[in-house]
């Protein structure tokens, strides 16, 4: 036996030859498995060459996945005929696909129709010569049978392995009045929620590929009569132009859409819960459903994501109207509230009145360095805190909650760290932060605070309105896809 | 956001912006009693300028006064616009300068004034940079949704401590009635009436406007205007009111709230307006940079803004004191009022003409 590497095909070949009567038979080998490629006979008689058979699909097809443990190749008698099964054995539940494939093949009622016949009407049809498609239904968790006296390759939908969780309650958002069925990582399921909450005719979905080698599913949906038609063109061209850029995670969703990187406020908002799904769609916005991400993504983000949700929708309209004045009130608390410390103890205590600026100032007595420093610190561990939580497990969380309340509590006072104002300011500003509606908001709004924190410092009150229009500059100048991020229910174009 | 309310609601907060700092001085000066009569007078020259002026837009459709100009004769509109863009850019020489100088009154005493003109130039410049004319409508909304009401809460605090029988007499028979007319300073309080409308002119072509939402504006400026200047002379009277430099924050100082924990509601009002002022500052800037760009030479934003913003900042920092920048508005006030008469008229007379054009063609 000879060895060989193969440059065009980039693998090993291996070559026995096979002294017959009056001839010599070359076998080509491929692969380490050695899978018999061609068989070329060279009759001595004649001087002919004969080539031998090509290889077979499933052959083919073993060679491609030759390195990969999990691919199945398996034989099924079913009557007179053999089929080939392929497969990945981690997705395809195959003693039960199998018995399935076999009761649907042998029974009494279409046992009149030719073998293909009944195996072609099981699943949709695939063409041998297209290997490529071949696997791509293989990765993609079908199965796929081959009858090779007929030539017939079919992709059937085998029983799948469960590899999605059941569906569940929420876990990054509330609902206190909604359906609390939330999204799992399985986009059939999404889908499946979605047109559960939203039964309309006009809900339209578009299912996009990405990547080249890694392939990731993209389902777009929108309801055709609501969404305006340039954002849906805007959407569909951004995703249809980037078609082989990886999309494994959001900021990669962000470059496909085109949307710039650098930026402070979220351009689309996330959201766990169908009904806040249907409801953006309702309001002429678009739900995009990434595999494996147990969330929609809602197209474009408007300011009044912030503060706004479906939810509030269930309660009677004054109520409604009072939450979300709650939310704003709460979202303003967070911007100001240690900008307004910093300016009031060390550039303006004059606006303050008397007896207020006396407690304040022999409160900080002991506090050995500027106001803007005490703050910044506290802030600090403030973060820190934050994300520790969601850093740890939950069996050890509640040790850093405990000495969370060490360091943010009576003992940084007494220690004459900080005052004790501070410490009321910046419990107040951890409340009011957390009545933003969705984390990625409320990310925008903790890092929005530290410029009006240092303006403040700089400026005294005067920085801390300056900072505010700054502040309303940005949102007003941001726009996603065209459509300006300062905007109230419908995403409209200038 | 509901767009047909931006250039409304933008158009009633500028003229805030300005209408409480030199405005009630002003007038005070110009008049013994009867104050209602020249802000009436000065109300209805704004009406009926803001009326030519907005009929004349509408003769255009959907183009900006720059535009339309320039597709009519290259030359008429630069006649029209130079002077318009001499003024302004003098107007936010003065604005910047006057406003770093209250703030350094007010708040920050200890801070170099070049800073805090540098904060009221390089704000607004950015505003623009952020958005061009539709990002600065829709800050304009958002910054009246925040800072509108305590604005309302200080005006409905400000009746504290009024003295109705101080703003009497309603009318008076003598012949004083009409000596406003004679003084320098009324025609110096005509500026917060003058200053902004004319900004209208550039909003076609970006944003919607309804000349009947802006006439509706309009009527909400009169009883503000009337308010800027009553409360000081129904707290104070009117002979003391007119010792004062700026007569209607001094009422507002004087004012007294127990459950308030600050001592001086004055600051509310003042940020409130000197956010406005911003965003006055801003559409400037951003009318020059559109006047330069459209009608002289076509060149980038982010180059020419700051070449504005460098000239006025030296230009401010060439400013010493308080009298310079009074002498520098009584100097600019024929320009001002030039612009604000003529650039309405023209843009009537070349819109009909245009329009009695097209009638002629299409019989």
């Amino acid at each position: 036996m000879w060895q060989f590497y193969c440059l065009w095909t980039k693998k090993n070949v291996s070559v026995d030859v096979l002294n017959e009567k009056r001839s010599i038979v070359y076998r080509i080998r491929l692969g380490s498995v050695g899978i018999l490629t061609n068989e070329i006979k060279y009759e001595e008689d004649t001087g002919n060459l004969k080539r031998g058979t090509d290889m077979t699909l499933a052959n083919k097809m073993q060679l491609e996945f030759s390195r990969d443990q999990d691919y199945i190749s398996r034989r099924l008698l079913v009557g007179d005929d053999v089929i080939v099964l392929l497969g990945l054995r981690s997705l395809i539940d195959f003693p039960h696909t199998i018995s399935m494939l076999r009761l649907q093949l042998i029974a009494e009622d279409i046992s009149e129709h030719p073998f293909q016949v009944k195996l072609a009407g099981l699943g949709h049809a695939l063409s041998e010569t297209q290997i490529d498609e071949v696997i791509a239904e293989v990765q993609n968790g079908m199965l796929v049978a081959i009858h090779d006296a007929s030539g017939t390759c079919v992709s059937i939908f085998p029983v799948p392995q469960t590899l999605s969780r059941a569906i569940e309650s929420p876990f990054s958002e509330n609902s206190v009045r909604g359906s609390s069925s939330a999204f799992n990582e399985d986009l059939q399921t999404n889908i499946g929620l979605l047109r559960k909450h939203l039964n309309a005719s006009d809900l339209q979905t578009a299912s996009f590929t990405f990547g080249t080698t890694v392939k990731h599913r993209l389902i777009l949906t929108y309801l055709s009569g609501s969404i305006s038609s340039v954002l849906l063109a805007s959407i569909t061209n951004a995703l249809e132009s980037h078609l082989t850029q990886d999309v494994s995670n959001l900021q990669e969703l962000s470059k496909a859409l085109g949307i710039n990187g650098f930026t402070f406020i979220t351009h689309y908002n996330t959201t766990d819960l169908p009904q806040n799904a249907a409801g953006a769609l309702k309001k002429g916005k678009a739900v995009i459903f990434l595999d494996r991400f147990p969330f929609a993504i809602v197209l474009p983000g408007l300011a009044s994501d912030a503060f706004m949700t479906e939810d509030d929708l269930n309660f009677p309209y004054l109520y409604m109207v009072l939450l979300r004045c709650l939310r704003l009130v709460g979202i303003l608390i967070t911007l100001i509230f240690p900008g307004l410390y910093v300016a009031l103890v060390s550039v303006n205590p004059d606006v303050l009145r008397f007896e207020l600026a006396h407690s304040i100032a022999k409160s900080r007595l002991d506090v050995p360095y500027p106001a803007v420093v005490e703050t910044l610190l506290l802030l600090l561990v403030l973060e820190l805190l934050l994300e520790a939580i969601i850093r740890l497990p939950s069996s050890t969380g509640p040790t850093v909650t405990m000495v969370g309340g060490i360091i943010l509590g009576q003992a940084a006072v007494s220690a004459k760290l900080v005052s004790n104002l501070l410490i009321i300011i910046l419990a107040a500003v951890t409340i009011a932060s957390a009545t933003i509606v969705g984390f990625q908001n409320s990310l925008s709004l903790r890092l929005a605070k530290y410029l009006l924190l240092f303006l403040s410092a700089f400026f005294g009150v005067m920085g801390l309105m300056s900072g505010l229009v700054v502040i309303c500059s940005y949102l007003a100048g941001k726009k996603t896809l065209g459509v300006p991020y300062l905007q109230l229910k419908k995403p409209e174009g200038e | 956001m509901s767009k047909q309310w931006q250039v409304p609601i933008v158009y009633i907060v500028i003229h805030m912006g300005l209408m409480f700092f030199n405005y009630p001085s002003n007038v005070i000066a110009s008049t013994r009693s009867t104050h209602w009569l020249p802000i009436l007078i000065g109300y209805l020259l704004h009406v009926a300028a803001l009326f030519v002026y907005l009929k004349g837009m509408s003769y255009f459709g959907n183009e900006n006064i720059v535009m339309f100009l320039m597709k009519k004769s290259k030359l008429l509109a630069r006649v029209t616009l130079l002077p318009l863009l001499l003024s302004l850019s003098i107007i936010i020489i003065l604005l910047v300068r006057s406003n770093a100088e209250v703030i350094s009154i007010v708040f920050l005493s200890n801070t170099p004034l070049w800073i805090l003109i540098a904060l009221m130039l390089l704000i607004p410049a950015y505003m623009v940079l952020q958005g061009g004319l539709n990002g600065l409508l829709r800050t304009g909304l958002v910054l009246s949704i925040l800072f509108v009401p305590p604005i309302i809460f200080v005006l409905a605090a400000a009746f504290q401590n009024i003295d109705p029988h101080y703003a009497l007499p309603l009318w008076s028979r003598d012949s004083d009635a009409s000596a406003f007319l004679g003084r320098s300073s009324y025609y110096d309080s005509l500026f917060s009436f003058a200053g902004c409308f004319l900004f209208l002119g550039f909003v076609p072509s970006f944003a919607s406007l309804k000349p009947k939402a802006i006439y509706l504006a309009s009527v909400v400026l009169l009883p503000l205007y009337l308010l800027s200047v009553y409360v000081p002379i129904m707290t104070l009277g009117e002979d003391t009111a007119l010792q004062l430099e700026f007569p209607f924050f001094f009422t507002i100082d004087t004012i007294e709230i127990d459950w308030l924990m600050f001592d001086r509601i004055t600051m509310f009002l003042l940020l409130s307006l000197l956010s406005f002022v911003m965003l006055y500052s801003a559409l400037i800037l951003w009318q020059m940079v559109y006047i330069i760009r459209t009608a002289i030479i076509e060149i980038r934003t982010g180059i020419i803004l700051p070449v504005i913003v460098a000239l006025v900042l030296v230009v401010c920092l060439c400013i010493p004191d308080w009298k310079v920048i009074e002498r520098y508005f009584t100097v600019n006030a024929p320009l001002w009022g030039y612009v604000s008469v003529a650039t309405p008229i023209i843009v009537f007379l070349t819109g009909r003409r245009h329009v009695k054009r097209m009638e002629r063609k299409i019989p």
